[in-house]
């Protein structure tokens, strides 16, 4: 794991990134909370490559560790990113952070 | 000695390459290594930015035959440090520089490099006044050709470039380049639309991502493959080290290009990640010798 210089790793459980990753979706898709299905495909959801890139970068910075740009494509539903995440964030390599 | 000529070229014009280079020189000096390289990075044997670039710069002139006393030219020769460490390193008679960015132009003016010449002109106008023993060009391809033409076109422009080149190498003469090639196509490709366009409106207006099949149809019978190497993980690894200088040096950014621009960067430099990382672009580099049928060769 490389933890970004100007951040913490934060310890995020896989509701906290389910809850941040829904949020950013009903912005982007202009919809309401009730239309979120999080075994949805971003895809079907209208997100595009321009929304991938972007949406990786704010990941980025909320969980404070470097990710691949392209992680919206390997793991392409909010629950798989999420349980991907809170994963990498609990093994060994982690670096705890501020709470 | 700086020489800047006005005329047209085929590919993306002096406007559209100042749109991206002449951004001015402060602002990439916060994110680029400490020579403004800026393209692919060789990083196999090395674990940082300048380490990477100078081996990069190696690569292509070693892979060009290379040999004190030669004249070489760099076509798009950026900041200059291929220049530079020809002339130092290997102390080659001249060293001839193309570049269409006048802010580049004139850096290289004020570097005053020994047994070195930097034009200002496309390599279209371009009239060597003796011939050349190598020629490199790192990263500047995708210029040469426009998003909205046809396939046979951009091969017509490669082939239009490898006669010059032809015309300008003396026998046996090599070429080494590099520069990012279009790779793997989406099974949806509508969904990565969006990001093309931003990266050839936004970025790197009048230029396109090629396949290495249309550059190579247009060196058929002029020159042959001596190597093709892929560096696309290493361009991956390259733009990430460019994304982390410039995060790391953001609020120096902001106050010299603003704030839109460096958001700008920032997506463009993790685009680029995303699209190494999927392999819808892919970075090789590539050595051609000049070759010339003898004589009375029978043609097929």
């Amino acid at each position: 794991m490389t933890q970004l210089n100007s951040n913490h790793v934060a310890q995020l459980s896989q509701q906290q990134l389910t809850t941040w990753l829904v949020n950013k979706v009903i912005a982007i898709a202009k919809i309401e909370a009730h239309e979120i299905d999080i075994n949805e495909q971003f895809i079907n959801y209208g997100l595009n490559s321009v929304d991938a890139v972007t949406l990786s970068g704010e990941l980025e910075d909320f969980i404070g560790y470097e990710i691949p740009a392209s992680i919206m494509y390997e793991f392409s539903t909010i629950n798989e990113l999420a349980q991907h995440l809170s994963r990498d964030i609990d093994s060994p390599f982690a670096i705890e952070g501020e709470k | 000695m700086m020489t800047t000529a006005t005329k047209t070229n085929l590919g993306a014009s002096k406007s559209a390459i100042g749109h991206h280079y002449d951004v001015g020189n402060d602002f990439y000096k916060l994110w680029l290594d400490k020579n403004l390289n800026y393209s692919c990075g060789h990083w196999q044997g090395v674990d940082n930015l300048e380490a990477a670039q100078l081996a990069k710069i190696h690569h292509h002139i070693q892979q060009a035959g290379v040999k004190k006393g030669d004249r070489v030219l760099d076509i798009g020769c950026g900041w200059g440090h291929a220049l530079q460490v020809l002339s130092e390193n290997y102390q080659v008679e001249q060293a001839v520089g193309l570049t269409l960015s006048e802010e580049q132009g004139t850096w290289l003016d004020n570097m005053s490099l020994p047994n070195t010449h930097v034009r200002v002109e496309s390599w279209t106008d371009y009239q060597p006044e003796e011939p050349f023993d190598s020629i490199i060009s790192l990263g500047v391809l995708p210029h040469f050709c426009r998003t909205e033409m046809s396939v046979d076109e951009k091969v017509a422009i490669f082939r239009h470039f490898f006669e010059k080149c032809h015309s300008w190498l003396k026998p046996d003469g090599k070429i080494a380049f590099h520069c990012l090639f279009s790779g793997y196509l989406p099974a949806d490709p509508e969904s990565v639309l969006p990001s093309k366009e931003f990266l050839l409106n936004e970025i790197f207006p009048e230029s396109d991502i090629i396949p290495l099949s249309s550059v190579l149809t247009g060196s058929e019978s002029l020159f042959e493959i001596e190597k093709v190497s892929n560096h696309t993980d290493d361009y991956r690894r390259t733009c990430r080290a460019w994304l982390d200088r410039l995060k790391n040096n953001r609020e120096a950014a902001v106050k010299e290009v603003g704030e839109e621009i460096v958001k700008r960067y920032e997506f463009f430099l993790r685009l680029s990640v995303m699209a190494f990382e999927t392999k819808s672009v892919s970075e090789y580099s590539v050595t051609l010798k000049r070759i010339a049928p003898p004589a009375g060769s029978p043609t097929y």
